[in-house]
């Protein structure tokens, strides 16, 4: 009796001697409010792909780095760095480098502004699955591009801005959140921080760059869509 | 590639076009000042005795041209309880003429600002803007401080701000301090 008393009690203990390390251990980032460089990465799975099939991170077990891009094709910003992405995703695809959108967009085309979002509805009147699968076949975008309309991945990943990215290694730990590069016109750009973190995990070291603040469109939260509750599952 | 690195060019063209079917004249479109922290804090200070709205805004942000109407409209409807709005643009050099050709087109008759740094991160740092994201809101009250802030950081579970809560603040905000 003794033991099965003091048993839940130690645990109690022990949990308390946690709670701050837990407590600090939140916002360590100083740009993403759910992760940090180090976390492992939220799983998702059984999401609806523009190839008609339905992928999650496990499925990409083969591959040494994992690119998860938060996408839409109903923002400007996106369409900007499209380009970018496509070209980088094409030439790390062999060095085992696999690229992945995911748009959590719940809104409609706007019709007052050409290319830009309505209003928020749900995720088969948005019509953002049939989007991607048209913008993959017209752009020939050699990336998985798929579709979140629960928009927990973008919970999970506490991404607010179009386009997000992060770079999980092999373990699958996040070694880099924010933007592709450091300027959203491509004659700008100085840093490419998403290529050198890959670089660098490939060559087996730790991306000098961890973090830097994404820049774009807001990802349009719905009222409805749940919290993601598996957000320190790694696959 | 060709067409992939044509994109941009497209997607400001049709921004282009979507905002100004009739070219503005270089006359008739508004001036933009370029502005870095000082300059935007001197700025805002001339209204002293006002309430002061800034809509962030970009070209590359479809929203922020969608919800400019509302910006307009709020200058006008609250002029005469004292409100002045101000327009705070975060798009990059060369952006100019489709800008005052958007601003033109939507009447848009008050001050406006561009950030010296662009869209660049640096933009973001200085106005405080944690989400990364436009549209963003700051309401200064008559005193020239800051009141009021929207910004999709606020609450990232929440639905994003619209221009119901906008208003709704500027309206108690006006209340609070009826002008003298």
């Amino acid at each position: 009796m003794s033991v099965r008393r003091s048993g839940p009690g130690i645990r109690l203990a022990a949990l308390l001697l946690l709670l701050p390390s837990l407590v600090v251990a939140e916002n360590r980032s100083k740009f993403n409010a759910k992760l940090a460089p180090g976390d492992p990465a939220p799983r998702f799975e059984k999401l609806p792909g523009a190839d008609g099939e339905t992928h999650g991170l496990a499925d990409y077990k083969e591959a040494k780095v994992v690119v998860v891009c938060f996408a839409s094709t109903l923002c400007g910003v996106v369409d900007l760095y499209e380009p970018r992405l496509a070209e980088f995703a094409a030439k790390y695809k062999k060095q085992g480098v696999q690229v992945v959108a995911i748009s959590c967009e719940r809104r409609g085309p706007s019709t007052e502004i050409p290319g830009g979002a309505g209003e928020v509805t749900t995720p088969e009147k948005s019509g953002e699955l049939a989007r991607i699968r048209e913008r993959v076949k017209e752009h020939q975008l050699p990336f998985d591009y798929l579709y979140d309309g629960s928009q927990a991945t973008g919970r999970a990943y506490g991404a607010l801005a179009t386009p997000t990215l992060f770079v999980l290694d092999g373990k699958r730990r996040i070694v880099y959140l924010g933007p592709f590069d450091d300027s959203i016109p491509v004659d700008g750009v100085e840093r490419h921080y998403v290529r050198d973190a890959v670089e660098a995990v490939l060559a087996g070291k730790s991306p000098q760059k961890t973090e830097a603040l994404a820049r774009g469109c807001r990802i349009d939260y719905a009222e409805t869509s749940k919290p993601a509750d598996s957000g320190k599952d790694s696959p | 590639m060709t067409r992939w690195n044509a994109l941009p060019t497209l997607l400001l063209a049709l921004t282009a076009a979507a905002v100004a079917p009739t070219p503005a004249t270089a006359a008739d479109a508004p001036k933009i000042q370029v502005v870095d922290d000082a300059g935007y804090d001197a700025a805002i200070a001339k209204y002293r005795g006002k309430v002061v709205v800034v809509d962030f805004w970009a070209l590359w942000c479809t929203e922020c041209l969608k919800e400019f109407k509302y910006t307009v409209g709020w200058g006008e409807t609250y002029k005469d309880q004292g409100l002045v709005v101000v327009s705070m643009s975060f798009d990059d050099d060369g952006t100019e003429g489709a800008a005052g050709r958007f601003l033109a087109k939507r009447n848009a008759n008050f001050q406006h600002l561009r950030s010296k740094w662009g869209s660049g991160e640096e933009s973001f740092e200085k106005w405080n803007i944690p989400s990364g994201t436009l549209p963003h809101v700051k309401i200064y009250g008559r005193d020239g401080k800051l009141v009021k802030v929207f910004d999709a950081g606020d609450d990232p579970t929440a639905p994003s701000f619209t221009h119901v809560e906008v208003e709704k603040a500027i309206k108690a905000i006006l209340a609070a301090s009826p002008q003298k």
